[in-house]
């Protein structure tokens, strides 16, 4: 016990805590959205578009985290754009955009010959290199998604549980998909600085999943779902400094372990 | 005083639908590919309290008219004049995920008039099942869940899409009982979807037949009465063929 109290008087423990805290509240509450709207392929999309927006930050000498979250509100309005055309299947115009935004990136960081990048941050996390700046952006972003979520979660449950029945009762439902599209782009962008871009996906998708077969209602399995998120967060943060493992893997660890006890106890 | 008549005028398109007509459809061509129609020139009425049944074989644009009348497909010509936009459409198939454990309470509470729909899940014989989960409910209690959600905001217009799959015989005739019950009691005008025509000819006030064009609009009684119609269908309950080249 004693050893877990000893860490809290690290500032970067700290901030870690509380960034991890707000991503594990808030991106595994939409979690919920994402899973039911059979998006989770989004994720994998815009986590490649983030990554494309931290080599053009390198590229053009701007803010990264500034950069990033650009990159993915913009790649955000793009497919939003384009799945309401209809011309392709949703999952291949997702992939089309990860895959794109991917190789951007790699193509942008080659122009960088003998430039050491510690591009491995942003593939898996650096939670415990989070700075000051970070946290103040992260709890702006608590506020701003969290009275979002609060306001509206009975809309953004509506387009997303039934895109047909919702329509009778939504008025203007394109603009809400695009308002739930944004917030989660801006989560996702945070999240990259924690799990990185190859494991962000699973805070949109394991604690969901890992609700839904526990939970007796819809409303149990948002709120069983958040506290799974905060709860794997804090004990992959904590696992990792004590035991000196990468701290993005161990959190999605930490989730998938949720997940098994789940599946175990449901059979 | 001018300004004033424009301002509070009624839009143009509603002004010459009279007040008992809930909904006119003028020459309605709907294409998803250039060229190729689903619907071609389509055109009736829906007044006040009717229920309209609307048959043909799979594929003949069915689902398509329902989905251009509420807006989810965009025509290519002709028009859908509405006089309320209090319309509610219950799909086919459902895209619920059900995997989710969403109870009946939870979804009537979603999409139905908050505090209001207890009594029509009393209404459909589903007020027993407010705690059951949405996955365990059989066809026929779903489309009862989804019709008293339907009933609970008052629909000026209710259109229902094939409610009757995956339901048994047995099912469908006490359904379609129920329908006509809702058509009593609460009075919207219904467009239904069906592929049973024995029960469509004895439950509805008229029926619209479609096949790549609308075929024929008219009374059900006037429908069974043609040599044609008892040529093409016989009496008895079996699956149908229409063809066009007969006139009502």
């Amino acid at each position: 016990m004693t050893m877990f109290i000893e860490y809290l008087q690290y500032p970067f423990f700290v901030r870690a805590l509380i960034v991890g805290g707000v991503i594990g509240l808030i991106l595994s509450w939409m979690s919920g959205y994402v899973v039911m709207r059979r998006e989770v392929v989004l994720t994998h999309a815009l986590s490649h578009i983030g990554l494309f927006g931290i080599a053009l930050a390198i590229l053009m000498s701007y803010p990264v985290t500034l950069t990033l979250l650009a990159a993915c509100l913009a790649g955000a309005f793009l497919i939003s754009r384009l799945q309401s055309r209809k011309l392709f299947n949703n999952d291949s115009l997702l992939e089309i955009f990860a895959q794109l935004s991917l190789a951007l990136a790699i193509v942008i960081i080659a122009f960088f010959p003998g430039y050491r990048i510690n591009i491995e941050q942003f593939l898996f996390g650096d939670i415990l290199g989070i700075s000051r700046m970070d946290v103040w952006v992260s709890l702006a972003l608590l506020v701003v998604v969290g009275v979002m979520i609060l306001l509206f979660h009975r809309t953004f449950l509506r387009i997303s549980l039934s895109d047909l029945l919702s329509h009778a009762l939504v008025r203007r439902k394109k603009l809400w998909n695009g308002i739930l599209m944004i917030l989660l782009a801006l989560m996702i962008a945070l999240a990259i600085r924690i799990v990185g871009v190859l494991l962000v996906a699973a805070f949109v998708t394991i604690p969901s999943n890992t609700a839904k077969i526990l939970a007796k209602s819809i409303r149990g399995s948002f709120i069983l779902s958040a506290c799974l998120g905060v709860l794997a967060t804090f004990a992959g943060l904590w696992t990792s400094v004590i035991f000196d493992l990468p701290t993005g893997a161990t959190i999605v660890l930490v989730m998938g372990l949720f997940w098994l006890a789940a599946v175990v106890v449901r059979r | 005083m001018q300004i004033l008549l424009l301002k509070y005028s009624v839009p143009i398109k509603n002004f010459f639908l009279p007040r008992f007509m809930l909904l006119e459809v003028k020459n309605l061509s709907v294409e998803f590919e250039k060229g190729k129609k689903v619907l071609e020139n389509i055109s009736f009425d829906v007044k006040k309290g009717e229920v309209i049944s609307l048959i043909g074989l799979n594929g003949a644009g069915k689902t398509v008219l329902l989905k251009t009348i509420v807006g989810l497909i965009n025509p290519v010509s002709g028009e859908v004049i509405k006089n309320t936009d209090n319309i509610f459409y219950i799909p086919q198939k459902i895209d619920l995920d059900t995997s989710f454990p969403l109870n009946v309470r939870e979804l009537c509470e979603l999409f139905g008039a908050e505090g209001n729909y207890e009594k029509y899940l009393k209404s459909v014989g589903m007020d027993g099942f407010l705690k059951a989960t949405v996955s365990d409910l059989s066809g026929g209690e779903y489309q009862r869940v989804l019709i008293a959600i339907a009933l609970s905001r008052k629909p000026d217009l209710l259109l229902l899409d094939e409610p009757v799959s995956g339901i048994d015989v047995a099912g469908e005739k006490s359904f379609y009982s129920l329908v006509k019950e809702i058509g009593k009691d609460y009075g919207p005008a219904i467009i239904l979807v069906s592929h049973n025509i024995h029960l469509v000819i004895n439950n509805a006030d008229k029926v619209l037949c479609l096949h790549d064009h609308s075929c024929c609009v008219g009374e059900p009684k006037e429908v069974k009465e043609t040599e044609q119609f008892k040529e093409i269908f016989g009496e008895h309950l079996q699956p149908y063929i229409h063809h066009h080249d007969h006139v009502h």
